[in-house]
């Protein structure tokens, strides 16, 4: 029993240093600053975690951030025309989105990749065009009030929204 | 060769303890489980390591779990997810807004 004592005293002292870690472990994320503190409660929202993370850990480098972020701008409004009502898609300048997308890429293709690479791109599009129907039909009132407030107050956020 | 020595210093203690079944017996209970808890793990760590088993024994690998990087809220009433590159508002939907500020230069 007396030989348990300072193999006690490690597990109590492993399980406070532990615990006394615990915000530094989880403040290590990717997390700006500017984020809200470890441990706050983020306001809940309507996007759909687990349709988006299953499609998310399949597809990898297909595409650099920024074409990520570009592509998910073209399929909201895209969605948008199907949800909400008034709009429609100025088809001309969406044209020229997906091909800025499709186009800009730094990697060297030969003739096949290209055409597998293009496909890739539309297929990811289609995904969030698909997971933006569900999220606005999952709540139509905020979806286009969304979209209002884009249409209204674009910034420097590409509009294709008419 | 460095698994095989390694698990035999695990082992070792654990067939001594075994040998020693008598004077444990005579130990207090608790303290018994416990010496028994310890081993168990040592053994059992050393026998799970991944780095060392045989694919063929144990099959493949699972693959990795895909982990969402965490989500943060940059003002409030926005929460930004980085591994969709994408923010929305709280309690609502697609804020193209917020996800153009914070993702789409880089």
């Amino acid at each position: 029993m007396i030989m348990l004592k300072p193999l006690r005293g490690a597990l109590v002292a492993f399980a406070l240093c532990a615990t006394a870690a615990a915000p530094a472990f989880a403040q290590s994320g990717a997390a700006p600053s500017g984020a809200a503190p470890s441990g706050a409660a983020l306001p809940d929202d309507d996007r759909m975690d687990h349709a988006w993370n299953d499609l998310l850990e399949s597809e990898g480098g297909l595409l650099s951030g920024p074409q990520y972020t570009a592509l998910n701008n073209l399929a909201f409004q895209a969605a948008v025309v199907r949800v909400c009502d008034g709009y429609s898609l100025d088809t001309e300048g969406f044209g020229k989105g997906i091909a800025g997308v499709l186009t800009s890429t730094d990697k060297d293709f030969d003739e096949r990749q290209e055409k597998e690479y293009g496909a890739a791109v539309l297929v990811a599009f289609g995904a969030r065009f698909g997971l933006f129907l569900a999220e606005g039909n999952g709540d139509k009132k905020d979806f286009c009030d969304a979209a209002a407030k884009l249409k209204a107050t674009p910034g420097e956020v590409p509009l294709f929204l008419k | 060769m460095r698994a095989k020595i390694f698990a035999a210093v695990i082992l070792a203690p654990a067939l001594v303890l075994v040998q020693a079944a008598p004077s444990a017996a005579r130990m207090n209970s608790t303290a018994a489980a416990i010496t028994a808890g310890v081993v168990g793990l040592a053994v059992g760590a050393a026998i799970a390591d991944s780095a060392h088993r045989n694919p063929y024994v144990y099959g493949p690998p699972p693959a990795p779990v895909y982990v969402a990087p965490a989500a943060f809220s940059p003002a409030a009433n926005v929460v930004c997810y980085p591994g969709q590159r994408a923010c929305y508002y709280g309690g609502g939907a697609y804020a193209a807004d917020w996800s153009w500020r914070v993702y789409g230069r880089n």
